[in-house]
């Protein structure tokens, strides 16, 4: 199971080229937005796409993932509809649709709900084949990317659109902020001082086809798709369980169907959400799973912020780019780890001799876990 | 109703549940008790698919944010305007550490639930999968006045994914 092509729409770039640039020179997306001070939030900062063409409706969304898809299509030079699934990841689907009716507006909730992303883009392109959408909230992502794998392995799909997308959702801000999630200035993945998660938006995707199907169409596949690890703490509605014991039989599970071992691993992109709880537990379960400093870490969301269900598609893109250019992404912002944490955080991009594997993790409300190989061609 | 390694269950919220986890507790209860073992094992998984979830309580958190301000909205229900939350809430009910999946849209989700039932279940990560349709009556935006039904399939002696599957779409398809 192959990449063989990727399209994004992020805070940091809106190609995958612009994004893994401005990823390894360290940038950060965070700025403040006159409009959330404006509209009486108090956390003002957050990470957006800046691209004044796309509107903020309750197309946004749809336009961002049609965008980034139409990059992937056009990099796997694909030419067929057929058997083409759409397999979308989202959390909170168009939220100005929900803004909108909550003002009296008219409300159409095929419009709103996550379907629309993977309707839109089957409709667009004229795919004929089946649709997904996970509501696995910030696991999305990994979700809807091993299930496109799995129903390319089954034979269900000749080939996948695989990926995530969340526009900006004042929403999910109001929830973030009056839960006290929210960081009044930096997202710090792993950071001593961190002190809360970033709101961002964006879409991503990837293609996916058969290494041989990959081949016979003479395009380059880009890495390997490995298996998918899941598992549920069952513990809390918000809060993970501390002792990052599900997490790590999610890392464990990816690593067990995959067929390796952690040692196999050289990098992974952790959740890193910068959450005094799930930043902790996260390091516990590393550490238990892959040994103490063993393994290369980074947390991507103190530089993209968290895009929600796009994060764990995003985030695999850059773990296809890092497989690529052998460079562990740098964890931009973090500036001291915690004594305890017993893990190894890139605060620099690192360059490798050699990438087999990386580890794509994310996790979400209500304890769902989710950890995504991704591998070398 | 059991069917073996197979049991359905179907539940319709109550006016009287208006909190949402009155709701999803009442629903927990229904699934545990048309299920023949004590407990459920820590290897059972959750599918939910639902046209629906999140939707009250996205609208319900913004026009509280417009009455209050967003500094001042009520953040309780916020894990609530996530469709995962009913999935990831029965979890904790019952005590399902296994793959907790959420599918937004309606049967058109069967495919995709029983490809992943069966490769769960080579993966040796379930030993029970309880598969949920959620549905709440979005015209008047009122949570309590939706259904839900669905399947438990127990997997171990006697199991056969195909037919109990089969037997779980029509049960889907039927009603």
């Amino acid at each position: 199971m192959v990449v063989s092509g990727m399209g994004v729409m992020t805070p940091l770039g809106n190609t995958v080229e612009q994004l893994w640039q401005n990823i390894i020179q360290q940038k950060c997306a965070a700025k403040h937005w006159d409009d959330l001070e404006t509209q009486g939030f108090r956390t003002t900062i957050a990470c957006r796409v800046m691209d004044p063409s796309i509107p903020n409706d309750g197309t946004r969304g749809q336009i961002m993932a049609l965008r980034a898809v139409q990059q992937a299509l056009t990099q796997a030079n694909i030419a067929i509809n057929r058997d083409v699934g759409v397999f979308v990841g989202t959390t909170m689907g168009e939220s100005f649709a929900f803004e909108e009716a909550a003002s009296g507006k008219s409300f159409d909730i095929s419009k709103a709900t996550g379907n629309v992303f993977a309707k839109t883009i089957q409709k667009h392109f004229n795919f004929e084949g089946p649709t997904a959408a996970f509501g696995t909230a910030c696991a999305a992502g990994n979700y809807a990317i091993g299930a496109a794998a799995q129903a390319v392995r089954s034979g269900r799909v000749k080939l996948a659109i695989a990926g995530g997308v969340d526009p900006f959702s004042r929403i999910a801000m109001v929830g973030f902020s009056r839960s006290r999630a929210m960081t009044p200035d930096f997202c710090r993945p792993f950071d001593l001082n961190r002190k809360g998660m970033q709101l961002g938006e964006g879409a991503a995707f990837l293609i996916l086809e058969t290494y041989e199907n990959a081949l016979k169409r003479h395009t380059t596949p880009l890495a390997i798709i490995g298996e998918l690890g899941l598992s549920c703490d069952a513990y809390h509605h918000t809060k993970p369980h501390e002792n990052g014991f599900e997490m790590g039989q999610a890392m464990q599970n990816a690593l067990k169907a995959t067929g390796i071992n952690s040692k196999q691993v050289n990098w992974i992109c952790a959740h890193g959400s910068g959450t005094m709880a799930s930043d902790a537990a996260e390091a516990l379960a590393i550490k238990n799973i892959f040994g103490e400093r063993n393994t290369w870490v980074s947390g991507l969301k103190g530089a993209l912020g968290h895009s929600l269900g796009a994060a764990t598609a995003m985030e695999a893109v850059i773990c296809v780019k890092s497989l690529l250019h052998k460079t562990v992404p740098p964890t931009v912002n973090h500036l001291e780890l915690p004594s305890d944490f017993g893990i190894k955080i890139a605060v620099e991009p690192i360059i490798m001799e050699n990438m087999d594997w990386v580890l794509n993790c994310g996790y979400a409300f209500g304890g769902i876990n989710s950890a995504l190989l991704i591998g070398k061609v | 109703m059991k069917s073996e390694n197979l049991y359905f269950f179907q539940h319709n919220f109550s006016e009287t549940e208006i909190d949402a986890a009155d709701i999803f507790g009442g629903l927990a209860d229904v699934i545990s008790s048309c299920y023949s073992n004590d407990a459920f094992p820590a290897k059972t998984a959750i599918y939910l698919f639902t046209p629906d979830a999140g939707v009250y309580h996205s609208i319900g958190l913004w026009e509280n944010a417009l009455e209050h301000g967003p500094d001042f909205a009520n953040p309780r229900n916020f894990p609530w305007t996530l469709a995962s939350c009913p999935a990831s809430f029965l979890a904790r009910n019952l005590n399902a550490h296994g793959p907790n999946t959420t599918l937004i849209g309606g049967i058109e989700n069967l495919p995709q639930i029983e490809e992943w039932l069966q490769l769960h279940a080579a993966q040796e990560l379930i030993e029970v999968a309880i598969v949920v349709y959620l549905q709440n009556n979005t015209n008047i935006l009122n949570p309590s006045s939706g259904f839900c039904r669905g399947g438990i399939i127990s997997i171990g002696a006697g199991f056969d994914l195909n037919s109990n599957f089969e037997e779980l779409r029509n049960f889907f398809l039927d009603n």
